[in-house]
C-alpha cells in the first residue's frame, strides 16, 4: 500500500500501548497466513499452465444440463434441508466480551446434512414446484395474519382494522386447507395478540414450514382504487413498495447485523423462484375472485419487496395485500362474511394451483378440489 | 509499512511476486517488477462461432467484454461477493481473470510466480478451495487472504485498527489485533456501492418519471460526484425527455442515495467493536480506515465519524489509493512472506 499520511501513522500508534513487538507480530501473522493456506491445500499442486487451455467451442463453457443437474439438485436439496434444520433466530447468550446492550449477529452455522436419497430425472427447474421436484411433501403450511394486539395495521375510513380482517380470513383459510386438503396448517397467531415479526419467522422455521403465507390489507392514499398485490422477498423495489415494506416491517426487532446475516443466508435462489411462483399463483386467483364482486379492482401484480418476514422464513414465502381498506366500498365488503370467505377460497385455490403446477406422477399431499362447497 | 517495489532489476531466477485484488467489480494486480494495472471484473465468451470470428478473440475481459455485450456471454464471476454454487462457468471465469491479470504484469519465461490474492471476505469463507484451484494453475505458489486483511497489511495496520472496505457488492469489516483475523474479527454487509446505484436510480425514476437514467450513467455520475453531508450547489445530470436534451439537478437525490448506506456501516462497525475489551474499543475507534471504491464518496469518512461519535472519540481515515490498496497489500504480504513458507505452497 502507498504511504499513509504521517499523521495517520502517529495516530495509529500514538496513545496505544503496544502489547507486543510489532516485528514479531508480523512474523506471527505471516506464519498464520501460511498455515491457513497450507490447511486449505487439499490437492497436490498441479503443474502450472503457461498457456490458456484450448477451448473447443464457446458453448463448452456452459456445463451441460446432464452434468449440472445432480450438482444443482444436491445443492438445492442441501440448502432446503439445511434451511429447515438450522435457521434459528433466537437470541444467543451474549458473547462474553461484548456489551450486553448490543446483540451480535451469530455467524451462519450450517450443519452438514446427510445427502438426500431422492430420485432425480432431469427436471425443468423453471416449471416444477420445488415440492414435487424433490418428492418432498408439502406438509406444513404456516399462515401469518398480519398485525394484531396493539398494532391494528391499516385503518379504513369507517374504522375497520387490518388486524381483524387478516385474522378472520386466515382462520377461514386454515379451515379450508385443513379440511379439504389434509394439510398441517399452523397460524402465527389465532387471536388478537401482538406477535413480533421475528417470532413469526422463528415460529415458521421451528415448525418446519414448507410454505409461508402472510396476509395483509393495504391502505393507499388514493381512496378510489382497489388494488391487489402479492409480494415475495427481494431487495429491488420501487419506492412505493419500500414505503409499504417499511410499514409492514414496523414491528421487526432485528438489528442491522441480524438482518444482514439473514440476507446472506438468502442466497437461495430456488426459494426466491418458488416464492415468486407461489405469489403469481395466489395473485392470479385473488384477482379472479375479487373481480367477480368488484370489476374495478386493479391487478398490481406480483412484486419483490424487502419484507423482513419473507426474508427470514426459509420456506417459499409470500405476503398478500388482499384488499385496500382505504377504499370505502372495499371496506364495506371486507366487513361481510361472504367476502372474507371468498378471499379465503381464492387464497386456497392459489396455493393449491401452485402445488399442482403440473400433471403429477407422484400425488402430492395437496390436490385442489372443486367440490362446490358453498361460500356464500 | 509495506515494502515499495524498490527491488531494482530482478535476476531472471528471482521469483516474481504478485499481489492481486480479486474484486466484485474491479480487480487489480501489482507485481514486484513494478508493473500494475486493473480491469473491470468482467469475463466474456463470444456467443457463437460468428461472434468469435467477428471479435477475433476466444475470451474478452473488462470493458472490452462489456462493450460487446450483445455478442458475448458476459460473466461477473464474484457478482455477489461469492462464486455461486455449482456454477462451473463462474469458476472458469475466475480462472481466466486470474490468468489475464498475471499476464498483464508480464512474468519472464520460466520465472517462478509467487502470488498473494485478496478476495472478498465472504468468498474466502465460502469458495476458498475453488479460488485456490483457480489461481493454482497459473502461479507456482499462492496465498489467499481476505481483501480487508490485505488492505490492513498494506497499511501496516496489523494491530489496533479496523478496515472498512466499501466495494460494489459488499462492505467488508476487519479488525486487526496483532494476529491473523478470524471470522470473529470480520463482518460483511451486502449494502454497498451497487445498493447506492439502485437507490439513486429509484429516486430519480420517482422524481423525474419523464426522464430516463441508465444504470451505467447513474453509476458514473455517482463515481464522479458522489457525496454525503453538506451540498455544494447544483449537480446536473444530462438526460433526454421525448428526444429533447435536458439537465436535471440531482444533487439531493445523489446525497440521499450515498447516505443510505451510512447507518448500516456505522451500526455494523459499532457492533463489531463492541465485541472487544473496553480499552481496545477505544483504540479501535481511533483507527478506522476506509478502503475500496466506495470510500471515495466525498465526505463519507466524516459522516461515519459523526455517526460513531456518540460512542466515544473516534477517527476515520481514508486510504490514499483505494483502487490499488488491496493489491499493494497483497504484494507486500507476498514479498514479506519468508521463502521457506513459499517453498511449501
Ligand atoms: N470515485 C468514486 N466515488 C464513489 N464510488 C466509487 C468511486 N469509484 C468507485 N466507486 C464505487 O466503488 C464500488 C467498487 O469498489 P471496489 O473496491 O472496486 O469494489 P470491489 O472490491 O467490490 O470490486 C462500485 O460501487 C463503484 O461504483
Ligand atoms: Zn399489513
Amino acid at each position: 500500500m502507498a504511504d499513509i499520511p504521517a499523521i495517520a501513522r502517529s495516530l495509529l500508534f500514538a496513545d496505544v500501548p503496544s502489547v507486543s513487538d510489532p516485528r514479531s507480530n508480523k512474523h506471527d501473522i505471516l506464519q498464520a497466513v501460511y498455515e491457513d493456506n497450507l490447511h486449505a491445500t487439499t490437492r497436490a499442486p498441479q503443474p502450472r499452465r503457461t498457456h490458456r487451455p484450448v477451448r473447443q467451442a464457446p458453448k463448452s463453457a456452459l456445463p451441460s444440463p446432464w452434468r449440472m443437474a445432480p450438482v444443482v439438485l444436491l445443492a438445492v436439496v442441501g440448502v432446503l434441508l439445511i434451511g429447515l434444520i438450522t435457521l434459528n433466530l433466537q437470541p444467543e447468550p451474549p458473547a462474553p466480551r461484548s456489551q450486553a446492550s448490543l446483540r451480535l449477529a451469530d455467524s451462519p452455522r450450517l450443519t452438514p446434512v446427510a445427502e438426500p436419497s431422492a430420485r432425480f430425472d432431469v427436471p425443468d427447474l423453471d416449471r416444477l414446484p420445488i415440492a414435487e421436484l424433490f418428492n418432498l411433501q408439502v406438509n406444513t403450511i404456516v399462515i401469518d395474519p398480519g398485525h394484531g394486539g396493539r398494532d391494528p395495521g391499516a385503518l379504513g375510513p369507517a374504522g375497520g382494522q387490518e388486524k381483524d380482517i387478516t385474522l378472520d380470513v386466515a382462520l377461514r383459510l386454515r379451515d379450508r386447507l385443513a379440511r379439504r386438503h389434509g394439510a398441517r396448517v399452523l397460524m402465527t397467531r389465532e387471536t388478537d395478540v401482538e406477535v413480533a415479526l421475528g417470532e413469526r419467522v422463528a415460529f415458521a422455521n421451528e415448525n418446519d414450514a414448507d410454505l409461508f403465507v402472510s396476509l395483509h390489507v393495504n391502505s393507499i392514499p388514493d381512496a378510489s382504487v382497489a388494488p391487489l398485490e402479492t409480494y415475495y422477498f427481494g431487495l429491488r423495489a420501487d419506492d412505493q413498495t419500500l414505503r409499504l415494506a417499511h410499514g409492514e416491517n414496523g414491528a421487526a426487532n432485528y438489528s442491522v447485523a441480524e438482518f444482514n446475516t439473514m440476507l446472506q443466508r438468502a442466497g437461495n435462489t430456488v426459494k426466491f423462484q418458488e416464492s415468486r411462483h407461489l405469489a403469481m399463483s395466489v395473485q392470479q386467483s385473488l384477482v379472479e375472485t375479487v373481480r367477480q364482486t368488484n370489476a374495478e379492482a386493479s391487478d398490481w401484480g406480483v412484486k419483490a419487496g424487502p419484507f423482513v418476514v419473507l426474508l427470514g422464513v426459509e420456506a417459499p414465502a409470500i405476503l398478500a395485500e388482499m384488499a385496500a381498506i382505504s377504499n370505502p366500498d372495499e371496506e364495506a365488503r371486507l366487513d361481510t362474511d361472504a367476502h372474507r370467505e371468498s378471499l379465503a377460497r381464492s387464497l386456497e385455490e392459489g396455493i393449491a394451483a401452485y402445488l399442482q403446477h403440473r400433471p403429477l406422477t407422484n400425488a402430492p399431499t395437496l390436490i385442489p378440489t372443486h367440490d362446490g362447497e358453498e361460500d356464500h | 509499512m509495506a515494502k515499495k517495489t524498490t527491488k531494482s532489476t530482478t535476476k531472471s531466477t528471482a521469483p516474481l511476486h504478485i499481489g492481486i485484488d480479486l474484486g466484485t467489480s474491479r480487480s487489480a494486480v501489482v507485481a514486484s517488477n513494478g508493473k500494475r494495472t486493473w480491469v473491470e471484473s468482467y469475463v466474456a465468451w463470444p456467443k457463437d462461432f460468428v461472434a468469435k470470428k467477428m471479435l477475433g478473440e476466444a475470451i474478452l475481459f473488462g470493458e472490452h467484454a462489456v462493450e460487446n455485450r450483445m455478442s458475448v456471454e458476459l460473466v461477473r464471476p464474484l457478482e455477489n461477493g461469492v462464486i455461486r454454487d455449482g456454477t462451473e462457468r463462474d469458476e472458469e471465469a475466475v480462472r481466466e481473470l486470474i490468468h489475464h491479470l498475471i499476464e498483464q504484469v508480464e512474468p519472464k519465461e520460466g520465472q517462478r510466480i509467487q502470488a498473494a490474492v485478496g478476495v472478498p471476505a465472504e468468498a474466502l469463507k465460502v469458495n476458498k478451495l475453488a479460488i485456490r484451484d483457480a489461481v493454482q494453475e497459473y502461479a507456482d505458489a499462492l496465498m489467499v487472504v481476505s481483501e480487508p486483511f490485505a488492505v490492513a497489511y498494506g497499511l501496516d495496520a496489523l494491530s489496533n485498527a479496523m478496515v472498512i472496505d466499501i466495494g460494489a457488492g459488499t462492505v467488508d469489516f476487519c479488525v486487526m489485533h496483532g494476529t491473523m483475523p478470524t471470522e470473529e474479527d470480520q463482518r460483511t454487509l451486502t449494502m454497498a456501492g451497487d445498493f447506492v446505484d439502485r437507490q439513486l436510480q429509484g429516486l430519480l425514476a420517482e422524481r423525474h418519471p419523464e426522464a430516463k437514467f441508465s444504470e451505467v450513467a447513474v453509476r458514473h455520475f455517482k463515481e464522479q460526484h458522489g457525496y454525503v453531508g453538506s451540498a455544494n450547489g447544483k449537480l446536473e445530470m444530462k438526460t433526454a425527455v421525448g428526444g429533447k436534451a435536458l439537465n436535471v439537478d440531482v444533487s439531493k437525490e445523489l446525497k440521499e442515495a450515498c447516505e443510505a448506506i451510512i447507518p448500516a456501516i456505522a451500526e455494523t462497525a459499532i457492533e463489531l467493536i463492541a465485541r472487544y475489551e473496553p480499552d481496545f474499543q477505544e483504540v479501535l475507534r481511533k483507527n478506522i480506515y476506509l478502503a475500496g471504491g466506495g470510500s471515495q464518496i466525498k465526505g463519507i469518512a466524516e459522516a461515519i465519524e459523526d455517526a460513531l461519535k456518540e460512542y466515544g472519540p473516534c477517527r476515520v481515515h481514508t486510504v490514499d489509493d483505494p483502487l490499488f490498496a488491496g493489491a499493494e497489500g497483497a504484494l507486500a504480504l507476498a514479498q514479506d512472506m519468508p521463502e521457506e513458507f513459499w517453498e511449501d505452497m
